[in-house]
């Protein structure tokens, strides 16, 4: 009896231990909230795919949780070691809907500098290879005054249609006018038009060097939560 | 299994030693002899399908698009086969061993290894023959491929300083977390995340990174390089299928590597140009 009675503890004591380090596992992994852009029941005409159902979506870009702004929730232990580091806000989980025209507002209140990659600093798949920054049409901003990208690509599955969206986010400039949370008071506005294929799922990443670390391609630039997500068309 | 123990031997004094050929004739009619020569050819058979299997799994993504990854795969196909022969041996030794000499039950005494089989001239020449045999075919057959695969690739030679002029393309690979761009610097600032390329046209390859070290793998051209920051490497290769094809990292590069793939789209010289044409870059040179 006694040795049956150890046993059914160090089974008991084994499965309270993995599966503490599972629970503790999935909180610390967990993915923000969905994001979903909504369709406003206009449509507009495409070079290619006719008239589509038009959607929104909003997102901004943080230097640094506030008060106002708080940190992104994506784990408990990701939101203390990534204090005071630079995020999208409110979700980088997001959804669009397939077949659609999708206008992604971006709200940028974050300061930046020289991008590593020129590439970067161009529009690339927009419907019409512009984007619009602060109510003007344009190409690409320069180099040295890139604050974020919002860059979508390739998920590892090939029965999906090929996308790829990057759009640079003019920086603030350092003598920017703030509020008291720190933000500037007329942040960059960019809004960019692009047209969904069939559903697929993908990732987006930052592409201007904006963490900590190596290259500073750390912390943030490496966290689902804070500068890069999934973005997923949906059916 | 049921065994039937060999006869014992006596002791051969080395005056009154039969020939080496009758010594090795006579071992190999010994039972265990036998079987595990027979073993040797069942696993030998059973593994053969190996050869197939470890092509299909490269060809998972689509076939060979270059001289390079056709080589590649023949190299590989030819390893296993001659490898197949010795692993067959190994593994029927081991069986056998774990098997035909096992304890029939607890009461009785465990099998009386049979003498081995020491100082057969014929033994010991034929061994080393065929093992060395092999081993030197697959050491000159990788020597040849690797030869080959070089000049394909145009060795480590810059691409600046490659024959060919108009005749090929040179394209500059940058890797970034988790973003490959190719720039076409015979253009006019062509840049682009898809891979174009002509058929049938030499290509080199300028690979560099902008932060940490990734590996540009363009999979059915047979074309796999790292890319480390702040060095280019160099590769070459001439596609000589059309299609739509795969490149990935080959390298852990953080927390996207997964998703740090694109394609490279084999087109024809026509389809090319209009390409370039559409992408707004002008030929230079």
């Amino acid at each position: 009896m006694k040795k049956f009675l150890v046993i059914l503890a160090t089974v008991l004591a084994g499965v309270l231990v993995v599966g503490g380090i599972g629970a503790v596992s999935s909180i610390s992994q967990e993915e923000p909230p969905v994001l979903a852009a909504t369709l406003d029941g206009t449509t507009m005409d495409t070079p290619n795919n006719g008239t589509l159902p038009h959607a929104t979506l909003d997102l901004s870009v943080y230097p640094n949780s506030s008060d106002a702004v708080p940190p992104p929730k994506a784990g408990p232990y990701e939101s203390a070691w990534l204090s005071g580091q630079p995020f999208y806000h409110p979700s980088t989980t997001i959804q669009v809907p397939a077949n659609s025209v999708v206008t992604i507002n971006f709200t940028q209140y974050d300061s930046g500098g020289q991008i590593y990659n020129p590439f970067f600093a161009h529009v690339h798949g927009s419907m019409d290879g512009t984007m619009t920054w602060n109510g003007k049409s344009v190409k690409n901003v320069k180099s040295d005054s890139v604050g974020h990208t919002f860059t979508v690509h390739q998920y590892p599955e090939s029965s999906q249609p090929y996308f790829f969206l990057s759009v640079p986010l003019p920086m603030n400039a350092a003598n920017a006018k703030t509020d008291k949370a720190g933000y500037p008071v007329d942040p960059q506005k960019i809004s960019v038009t692009f047209v969904t294929g069939e559903a697929g799922t993908y990732v987006w990443n930052c592409e201007f060097p904006c963490g900590d670390e190596y290259q500073e391609f750390g912390g943030p630039m490496q966290t689902r939560g804070w500068m890069a997500g999934t973005f997923e068309v949906v059916a | 299994m049921t065994m039937t123990q060999a006869p014992q031997e006596q002791p051969e004094s080395p005056t009154n030693r039969p020939p080496s050929m009758h010594r090795f004739k006579n071992w190999m009619r010994r039972p265990y002899a036998r079987h595990v020569m027979i073993w040797t050819v069942v696993i030998g058979f059973l593994l053969l399908p190996l050869c197939w299997l470890l092509l299909a799994a490269m060809n998972q993504t689509g076939a060979p698009a270059s001289e390079i990854m056709q080589d590649i795969e023949t190299t590989v196909f030819v390893f296993t086969l001659v490898s197949i022969p010795i692993t067959a041996f190994v593994f029927a030794v081991l069986l056998y061993s774990l098997i035909g000499w096992k304890r029939i039950s607890s009461d009785e005494p465990p099998m009386q290894e049979n003498p081995a089989i020491f100082t057969n001239r014929i033994g010991v020449v034929l061994w080393t023959v065929v093992t060395s045999a092999l081993a030197m075919f697959l050491v000159v057959w990788g020597m040849i491929e690797l030869a080959q695969i070089t000049a394909n690739s145009y060795g480590t030679i810059s691409a600046n300083e490659q024959p060919g002029g108009n005749q090929s393309v040179i394209v500059n690979v940058t890797g970034q977390q988790w973003v490959w761009t190719f720039a076409y610097p015979q253009t006019d600032g062509l840049v682009s995340d898809i891979l174009y390329l002509p058929v049938d046209k030499p290509v080199y390859f300028n690979v560099t990174s902008k932060d940490v070290i990734h590996n540009f793998w363009a999979v059915e051209l047979g074309v796999k390089i790292d890319a480390n920051p702040g060095a280019v490497t160099t590769a070459g290769v001439t596609p000589n299928k059309l299609g739509t094809f795969n490149i990935r990292c080959a390298e852990l590069c953080g927390m996207h590597h997964a998703y740090m793939e694109t394609e490279v789209r084999v087109v024809t010289q026509e389809q090319f140009d209009s390409w370039v044409r559409e992408m707004g870059g002008r030929r230079t040179s």
